[in-house]
């Protein structure tokens, strides 16, 4: 795991009050041209130099382990530090080349760790390649359902290259590793993909680990590359997801009073402030949703879905936050079922804003109804509700972008209901809305009937 | 889910002594539930949820009573002051807040914590750092020389205790001390603060049981390494600073983790620097057999192949984090 480099004779150097590398054997001086010194100046390795001040600040010999890093690795070097006047002597007794320590049976590892440190994202997944984990930017584009999903889904659904990825899927399946396979991704950028097998002390196989790197290719041409919203979705939403999420999550849990009681109005205070950055994270993943449906080229999958097992889906998700109106939202039993053609997290987002908006703008104790149903080629989801309603006149204006139909502070964006209509549109369907028998409103989302 | 499984298990609507089994089945997962609850939480937020024991607060005290006693004998103050056996400066450092400073305090902690668990490695095992002071290595030797130096008994009974301090938390005990004084006497005494400069100036941090630990595991080479996490071959010392540069953390959080209530931590820290099950059960054995129960066996046995690596490793250095975080948040207010 480390490999010592024994001294016959320790290495010095004499470091000034001022932090100036006075003098310095010869090893001393090269890392400290490496660690971009110069001749005369301040020593420019940080645990060296600090261990100097503070030998110098209490007038003790000190004796620690420093660890360095040099440009091609990391060191932990073992120093003793006698302070003489103005002077801290310094003395490296030997060094040690670390490593990241987490034992693989194959490849360099040290070139693996560095590799997982440098990339934009990583996968984990399980002995029998199903997702159990994924972090940086590519954990923005996965959903809490991806979660459990063979790689050969996930893979495509990041890339939408199903013929490069193959390979990849074939060292997955041996658990061999692979390295800096090219692919695009569903926005036409181009990313490297490595992988290797985790591989616990015993030698057995844990699962598999892929490394994906964005940012050190060129991104090839792409026909959106000039539209505000690649630069946005891509780039700028997983930047203010991440923050936001950490706002949410430590008002929360201050507002909560996880950590001990809090005067009352700064608890409603943290409450305040978690909501708002909810609404905030609500509206960055909206605009970055109106960057993807906006391009010309936008297209969705074609997953084999079930109407009525989605349905109760969003009804599941959405029951604590329907629960908290006394709203109770009906599904269709699980006898009924209405197969289609489209993407399933697509249908289901949509469906989420639908039902959504119906807790949102129906009264308390009232029910929101989803059905399902075929009408000639067409599967169709109906979400209907008992609230106020839509004006007729309305029934296409609200589907347009930002249009709020002069509501306010209700935490929504004005952009859910055009982001549903383009993405059912660019699976082939379409959403409308018309006036329920109730008298609330009724959204009916149309999509291509899968012929059984 | 519980309730699922069990019900599938033990149909409510059979015989009576079903239910009754079924609520004890029930009874023990709670205590499970609560028990596992616990440990995160005194994780997360250990004072709160373990609160330190009148043994404990006794023994922190007892060890800082001597360490102001040794240095003010080092000063060569006169103990005529004192009351009730109590150093001269006490009354006065303990008035300042000095003695509740969170660093200190966590020093004198972890002490506590090193004479609990070194009590149950056995004295008579073979310990690696006599049988380094033959070594060929110069350093090693030398090490393993002031590391048993450090540990004797003697020398901690002599009047030495500041010598086993870090530099920092020393050189500012000192200093206080001699503010004390001067604030007590109403008057500098210069020869008092040439004593101070005397005993700093012969500290040598490479002296101390924590430093010369830290340097057997830097020198030692792979040969060693088994050794180094087996506690009765290794000693506490050397066990402990070996975890602690496995894991970059410090060395005085890895004392508290295994002193801690549960073998979880301890486990988790095993599991992370790369021990396979045999070894690190032998570990929690040791150190936590009298304690163990069911349940910490049957969560070690289910738990520790399954947990990775690198994920425990990353557990641990979440711990290291917001240690970090609290004394340094201690010890700006």
């Amino acid at each position: 795991m480390i490999t010592r480099t024994p001294l016959s004779q320790p290495i010095r150097g004499d470091v000034g009050s001022d932090g100036q590398l006075i003098f310095a054997d010869a090893a001393l001086r090269r890392l400290h041209h490496r660690a971009g010194g110069q001749e005369g100046g301040a020593l420019a390795i940080p645990g060296l130099a600090a261990l100097a001040a503070l030998t110098l600040r209490l007038k003790m010999r000190l004796s620690r382990a420093v660890r360095v890093a040099d440009e091609n690795e990391d060191m932990e070097l073992w120093v003793e530090a006698v302070p003489e006047g103005d002077i801290a002597k310094l003395s490296i007794l030997s060094w040690r080349a670390l490593s990241a320590g987490i034992p693989t049976p194959e490849g360099d590892l040290r070139e693996q760790h560095f590799k997982a440190i440098d990339a934009d994202s990583a996968l984990l997944f399980d002995t029998s390649l199903r997702l159990v984990s994924a972090a940086g930017d590519v954990a923005m584009q996965l959903e809490r359902v991806d979660f459990g999903k063979a790689a050969s889904d996930i893979l495509q659904k990041i890339t939408g290259d199903v013929r490069r990825t193959q390979p990849i899927l074939d060292a997955m399946n041996a658990k061999q590793a692979f390295a800096a396979v090219r692919v695009s991704t569903v926005d036409h950028a181009e990313m490297l993909i490595s992988g290797h097998p985790q591989v616990m002390t015993n030698g057995d196989i844990s699962g598999y680990r892929c490394d994906l790197h964005f940012a050190l290719l060129p991104k090839v041409a792409d026909p959106a590359a000039g539209s505000p919203g690649v630069l946005f979705g891509r780039q700028l939403a997983p930047v203010l997801r991440q923050p936001l999420g950490r706002i949410i999550a430590n008002a929360e849990t201050i507002g909560s009073e996880l950590n001990g009681p809090i005067r009352e109005n700064y608890a409603l205070y943290a409450k305040d402030i978690a909501n708002a950055a909810r609404h905030l994270s609500a509206l960055v993943d909206d605009l970055g949703d109106l960057e993807a449906v906006e391009r010309p080229n936008f297209a969705t999958a074609r997953d084999n879905i079930e109407l009525g097992d989605i349905t109760r889906r969003v009804a599941g998700l959405l029951a604590l936050k329907a629960a908290d109106h006394s709203i109770r939202i009906v599904t269709p039993t699980d006898d009924h079922k209405v197969p289609a053609v489209a993407e399933f997290r697509r249908v289901l987002q949509i469906l989420l804003n639908l039902v959504t908006n119906a807790i949102r703008y129906s009264p308390d104790g009232t029910e929101v109804f989803i059905d399902i149903a075929i009408e000639e080629d067409f599967a169709l989801v109906m979400v209907s509700d008992q609230g106020a309603g839509i004006d007729e006149s309305d029934y296409e204006r609200v589907f347009e972008k930002f249009e709020r139909l002069g509501r306010s502070g209700d935490g929504g964006s004005g952009l859910g209901l055009y982001i549903s209509r383009r993405l059912a549109r660019a699976m082939g369907g379409d959403l409308t809305v018309a006036k329920a028998a109730s008298g609330g409103a009724k959204f009916t989302l149309r999509l291509p009937v899968r012929q059984t | 889910m519980l309730c699922a499984d069990i019900s599938m298990e033990l149909p409510l609507d059979e015989l009576p002594n079903k239910r009754e089994e079924l609520l004890a089945v029930g009874a023990v997962h709670a205590r499970d539930v609560h028990a596992l609850c616990n440990d995160v939480a005194a994780m997360v937020f250990p004072s709160a949820i373990t609160p330190p024991t009148e043994a404990t607060i006794s023994a922190v005290t007892g060890k800082l009573v001597a360490l102001v006693s040794d240095i003010e004998s080092r000063l060569q103050i006169s103990r005529a002051d004192a009351a009730g056996g109590l150093p001269g400066t006490w009354q006065l450092l303990a008035r300042s807040g000095f003695l509740r400073e969170a660093d200190l305090v966590d020093f004198m902690l972890a002490r506590v914590a090193e004479d609990r668990l070194e009590a149950k490695i056995p004295a008579s095992t073979p310990q690696l750092s006599a049988q380094l002071l033959a070594h060929a290595d110069a350093n090693i030797a030398e090490a393993a020389q002031s590391l048993l130096a450090a540990d004797s008994l003697h020398r901690r009974t002599r009047g030495l205790s500041y010598q086993a301090l870090r530099p920092e938390l020393l050189h500012r005990l000192c200093w206080r001390v001699v503010a004390a004084l001067e604030v007590g006497n109403g008057r500098r005494d210069e020869q008092v603060v040439e004593n101070a400069r005397a005993l700093i100036s012969d500290y040598d941090e490479g002296q101390t049981a924590l430093t010369a630990a830290h340097k057997l595991v830097h020198f030692l080479d792979e040969e060693y390494l088994a050794d180094l996490l087996d506690p009765e071959k290794a000693g506490l010392h050397i066990y402990v600073a070996r975890l602690a540069q496995g894991l970059q953390i410090d060395h005085d959080h890895v004392l508290h983790l295994i002193d801690s209530h549960s073998s979880a931590p301890l486990g988790v820290m095993l599991r992370a620097v790369g021990c396979n099950a045999e070894q690190a059960m032998a570990s929690i054995y040791l150190f936590k057999g009298f304690s163990l129960t069911p349940r910490d066996v049957a969560l070690f046995e289910r738990g520790f192949e399954v947990l990775e690596q690198d994920i425990a490793h990353a557990e641990v250095c979440r711990w290291g984090y917001a240690r970090a975080q609290y004394l340094a948040f201690q010890q700006k207010i």
